[in-house]
């Protein structure tokens, strides 16, 4: 049976691109592609957790920052992961220049159709490496 | 005048489940409506990359980390890079302790969640408090 | 000696780069044989946030002292850039096109703006690194009392 793709944000908290990363990433996980793209804990991997880093070790892998620091696809990287696809946030945004997401807690309009957007394309890349594996 | 310390507040990023979603709010409310003055957010995902300005807070300030499991990310990421918080919270023991379901979608949280969330965060700001009257 | 200037608010570090001239509009400006490279300060590049795009006027465009050399956009605001100097634009930075956060990653490197052949050759009026780094202080104060509602 085929592993998930492991679909992994940045989660950053301190700006609405993190909050969008994330949210994204479960409209794929959750509603869009269920059984074919999961996710993990980025900090769970990051700290050694056994578990966390075979399934990253075991399974293609997309990163999804939020912008440029890029600390999805570092910090997977940096645990020995592979990645396969990586989206950022701010590029979807020099994109959609009309959406100005501004809420990090609870994304506001522009951060929800942001959100929609880049869920699209992940699931889209989810489909694309599900076909290669 | 005696000068009081920010406070670091750092939450868990907990894409596995509901908790993290939880604590990820919880925290923001502090940050933004609570505890506006007294707080800053430590980005768990850039502490974890290795970011100094991140490091560097959080050894020289006091931190509260808000996990949302017993797996204690956050806790223990802040105690091995920097030092150990000045408080912290395992959001799913507390959950238990309150009688509380744990969030359902970790997407969204529902009424009950919201609820949780702003519990959480009044606590949080509790510590927030003990910690800046000790210093 | 550290190659900057800092000061820290929250956990926050403003910096600013020594051996550089500096306007009150947050420009550094570096000498170059006859010509000067521009770009935008620390202080300015974290007020702003992440930047998503800059538009910057292209070589050959007359410039003023206080006109418009450009402008950087976030989701917060846009942002005009404002030469420190009369002269003529001689070179764009071309990572700035698909790359504009390389103002927020790097703004005394990577992040340059442009290259002004200066009229007069010697800039006038600006500020020494030591002299920008007291004003960039009293900006930090200002910005945290304004947060504070103070």
């Amino acid at each position: 049976m085929k592993k998930p793709i492991l679909v992994i944000p940045c989660s950053g908290i301190g700006k609405s691109f993190g909050s969008i990363s994330r949210d994204a990433v479960f409209r794929v996980c959750d509603e869009l592609r269920p059984g074919k793209a999961d996710t993990i804990c980025l900090s769970l991997l990051v700290m050694g957790d056994e578990e966390a880093r075979r399934r990253v070790s075991e399974s293609t892998c997309i990163a999804v920052d939020g912008c440029t620091l890029e600390c999805s696809r570092n910090n997977v990287e940096g645990s020995g992961g592979e990645i396969a696809a990586h989206f950022r946030v701010m590029d979807l945004l020099r994109e959609n220049r009309g959406l100005k997401p501004r809420e990090v807690t609870f994304l506001d309009e522009d951060g929800e159709k942001l959100s929609a957007i880049l869920a699209e394309k992940i699931a889209a890349k989810v489909d694309e490496l599900w076909g290669e594996s | 005048m005696k000068i009081k310390p920010k406070i670091g507040v750092v939450s868990c990023s907990g894409e596995c489940c509901g908790l993290g979603t939880l604590s990820r709010v919880a925290t923001r409310l502090v940050l933004e409506e609570l505890r506006p003055d007294e707080t800053v957010t430590i980005c768990l995902p850039l502490f974890l990359a290795g970011e100094a300005e991140e490091h560097s807070f959080a050894k020289d300030y006091p931190t509260v980390s808000v996990d949302g499991c017993g797996k204690r990310c956050a806790y223990k990421a802040i105690t091995k890079y920097s030092k150990e918080p000045a408080a912290g919270v395992d959001v799913e023991a507390l959950l238990v302790e309150w009688g509380v379901e744990a969030p359902g979608d970790r997407r969204t949280l529902d009424g009950d969640g919201l609820k949780a969330a702003r519990r959480l965060a009044e606590l949080l700001a509790g510590k927030v408090d003990d910690i800046q009257g000790a210093s | 000696m550290s190659e900057y200037l800092e000061t820290r608010a929250d956990k926050f570090v403003f910096r600013v780069k020594r051996g550089l001239l500096y306007s009150r509009d947050e420009v550094w400006v570096a000498a170059e044989g006859g010509a000067v490279r521009v770009g935008v300060t620390d202080f300015a590049q974290r007020r702003g946030g992440d930047i998503v795009f800059a538009d910057i006027s292209p070589p050959g465009s007359a410039v003023t002292r206080g006109g418009l050399l450009g402008s950087y956009e976030t989701v917060k605001m846009v942002r005009d850039i404002l030469s420190p100097v009369d002269g003529v634009i001689r070179e764009v930075n071309p990572v700035l096109e698909s790359r504009p956060e390389a103002i927020n990653r790097d703004p005394y490197g990577e992040g340059w703006v442009t290259v002004i052949e200066p009229t007069p050759k010697r800039p006038e009026g600006l500020l020494t690194a030591e002299e920008y780094f007291e004003v960039m202080k009293g900006k930090v104060a200002e910005e945290l009392r304004k947060i504070k509602g103070l």
